[in-house]
């Protein structure tokens, strides 16, 4: 028997991609905000210059491949702005730049555009950065608030000092972290929203919370703090959730948000990064296919062993 | 640390920070083609196995033959006709377990004899001076790092079947661009080992 | 072969249409590994061409008595031997970039440029042929290994062959040089490389037509 059956997202239409879009934007706006409020006007600009560029690049790109030009889906709008709330809030403009361009046209636009490609854009954009210039990606600096005249002072994360800092600052957001990470009320309000319009469902985000507090656990780091700390929060609400590069079926999300969860704790408890939430996304979307293919085959009603000839 | 904990630390490391394949860059041309996830497991297993068998072989040849002849300059071709029968060796084996899937993989096995990851794993041992034990647990561990790499970048080759990429990179340019992604992503061990 | 080419239409097929690397995507290994920087590139490339060489020539004179079963063994051999002798000259002459090429110097011994080489050509044609097809071969492989190593030591530490190119203030992309940076820089350069080959041929039945 051969089924031909095309990866998710089966998604035909410009203006379904735009709702989901536009959806996914809503849920930022708290998170936005609470960036600007926290890290002042650095914070805006190294957003709006994301977002720009991610726009500018998939005009071009779309344009110089002749491809349908497609920037209205503002799919490329969503990538920028997740990149930008990935950085440091000093991080230099061009950093932003770099990546964005980097995303939009080597990560997605190589590959065939949205929903061709296998590996998160902004994810892969961050790890190109960590990788290149780690040393404008891990400069921390306390929130200065809007009043911008205060010079940033650089700071530990929470991730290197645990326990410096007490539960409701890392639920609030009064830390040192990238932008859009830090204020977790404000990362809980974009996911209300999101449930409640649909646009993701609570499996993923609720699977990899629950796996990263209890591995941390297990490997005996304080659970509450390492979910509060870092992008744990940030990345189950926005980025394991992405449609184009999480698996098709239940069980296989339910495997995928496990193992971001495993890979976060193992990252940050053995590994030489104090953050790991970037490579488990990245490792589980390599994995996602593949997690496909062993779901498939129960879910089609193979006879388990059978040889399975699909394509 | 004791012995165990040193082992898993040395199976990341060969696994992921130091993958045959995203890390080393032991890249071959039949590594990079696009298959699918079946005879990609099967081929990567096969692989593993010669890896693994070559590894302590040509570690013993070297240490324990060449090495007190005095023949050291002979290590190359030696190593290679090793791996040649190694591969014939793995080939008989598994022409007898699986019929079907050696039929399948045909002419892939015999150049598994060429495949840089198998002799470059042999060369590392020797270059490094490590013992038997380690030659074996590296041969292993590789080997698994292998299959691990092949697998998944063909679970990306399949996904991959459906989206419109530019013609011109069709077919290896995408597959390294995705192996290229991929190398990104298992750098995120990096430290634990 | 059905159609002998002549010696000079060998040896610019090599350089451009059949270019081993960006064409026909020989010898991968290598080119991903070790091209860190232009010099690298240039240094593996030459010592990959001098053993592609040799083998062709040594397979060529015994094409006849090699027996069809074990040929590919032979070859295996055959190259073994010359790598073994390209690593020792190397060694004396040029340590540092013996050192810095480390293993991929004996890995020549199965780049598979050399085996599809005497597989696919010396083991069919005279010595002669042999000779201007491995030169051909050779010296595209090295203008595209140098190619290769001056791209991402451009981007890398904004350098070629260690002399400044991109200005001080330039912020290097470590990535290029390192593994991933390698697999992406390689897969671009022989996209670029069909895309040029698309257009060419297309430009040609335009022609024709």
């Amino acid at each position: 028997m051969n089924l031909h059956l095309s990866p998710a997202p089966h998604v035909h239409s410009n203006q379904s991609t735009r709702v989901l879009m536009r959806n996914v934007l809503v849920a930022l706006i708290p998170c936005v905000v609470a960036g600007i409020c926290l890290f002042g006007y650095s914070a805006a600009l190294l957003m709006l210059a994301s977002v720009l560029t991610a726009v500018v690049a998939e005009y071009i790109w779309q344009r110089a491949t002749g491809n349908k030009v497609r920037v209205g889906d503002l799919s490329a709008v969503v990538t920028g702005l997740i990149l930008a709330l990935n950085l440091p809030p000093q991080a230099p403009l061009w950093l932003a730049v770099v990546g964005s361009a980097f995303a939009i046209v080597i990560v997605k636009g190589l590959f065939g555009g949205l929903g061709d490609n296998f590996i998160n854009p902004a994810m892969a954009a961050r790890a190109l950065l960590l990788a290149s210039w780690p040393r404008y990606m891990t400069v921390w600096t306390a929130p200065t608030g809007l009043n911008s005249s205060v010079d940033a002072v650089s700071a530990a994360t929470p991730l290197l000092t645990p326990g410096s800092y007490s539960l409701g600052q890392l639920f609030l957001g009064n830390i040192p972290g990238s932008v859009g990470e830090v204020c977790k009320l404000a990362i809980l309000l974009g996911l209300a929203y999101l449930l409640f319009t649909h646009t993701i469902t609570w499996r993923i985000p609720a699977v990899m919370v629950a796996s990263t507090f209890v591995f941390t656990w297990l490997f005996g780091k304080n659970p509450l703090t390492s979910v509060l700390s870092g992008g744990v929060l940030f990345a189950a609400v926005f980025m394991a959730t992405d449609y184009v590069t999480c698996p098709m079926t239940a069980p296989g999300q339910f495997v995928y948000a496990a193992g971001i969860g495993l890979v976060i704790a193992l990252i940050r408890c053995f590994g030489g990064y104090p953050e790991g939430v970037t490579y488990a996304i990245l490792l589980m979307n390599i994995a996602a296919p593949l997690l496909d293919h062993v779901f498939k085959r129960r879910v089609y009603g193979y006879e388990k062993g059978a040889k399975v000839q699909n394509g | 640390m004791s012995d165990v904990s040193r082992a898993l630390l040395f199976l990341v490391s060969c696994v992921f920070t130091q993958n045959v394949i995203f890390a080393r860059l032991l890249v071959s041309r039949s590594a990079v083609e696009s298959r699918r996830i079946g005879a990609a497991a099967g081929l990567g297993l096969f692989t593993a196995v010669v890896i693994a068998l070559s590894s302590v072989l040509a570690w013993i040849l070297y240490s324990w033959i060449l090495k007190p002849l005095h023949a050291e300059s002979l290590y190359l071709v030696a190593f290679v006709l090793v791996i040649a029968a190694c591969t014939q060796l793995a080939a008989l084996c598994l022409g007898k377990i699986r019929p079907a899937l050696a039929e399948g993989l045909g002419n892939c096995l015999a150049l598994v004899a060429a495949n840089c990851a198998v002799l470059g794993i042999a060369l590392l041992n020797v270059e490094t001076g490590c013992g038997i034990g380690q030659a074996f647990l590296n041969g292993l561990f590789s080997g698994l790092g292998y299959l691990v790499a092949l697998v998944c970048m063909a679970g990306v080759q399949e996904r991959l079947e459906y989206s419109k990429i530019p013609a011109p990179l069709k077919g290896l340019p995408i597959s390294l661009i995705s192996a290229s992604l991929m190398a990104l992503a298992f750098m995120g061990f990096a430290g634990m080992a | 072969m059905a159609e002998k080419k002549s010696m000079g239409a060998l040896l610019i097929s090599g350089l451009l249409k059949e270019n081993p690397l960006l064409r026909l995507a020989l010898g991968l290994c290598p080119a991903l590994a070790v091209t860190t920087t232009a010099f690298n590139g240039l240094g593996m490339g030459i010592a990959t061409a001098c053993v592609l060489l040799c083998t062709s020539v040594v397979v060529s004179l015994l094409r006849d008595l090699l027996p069809e079963k074990g040929r590919f063994v032979a070859f295996l051999v055959i190259s073994a031997a010359f790598a073994t002798l390209a690593q020792m000259v190397l060694k004396g002459w040029q340590p540092a970039l013996c050192a810095s090429l480390g293993i991929f110097v004996p890995l020549i011994a199965v780049n598979c440029l050399i085996l599809n080489r005497a597989d696919a050509f010396a083991a069919q044609n005279s010595p002669a042929a042999a000779i201007a097809d491995a030169v051909g071969m050779g010296l595209g492989y090295i203008v595209a290994m140098t190619l290769t190593g001056a791209v991402r030591e451009l981007l890398g530490a904004g350098t070629v062959f260690g002399q400044r190119v991109l200005a001080a203030g330039y912020q290097p992309v470590l990535l290029a040089v390192m593994p991933a940076g390698g697999l992406l820089v390689v897969g671009l350069l022989i996209g670029i490389a069909n895309a040029i080959a698309a257009r060419h041929s297309g430009k040609k039945e335009g022609e024709s037509a």
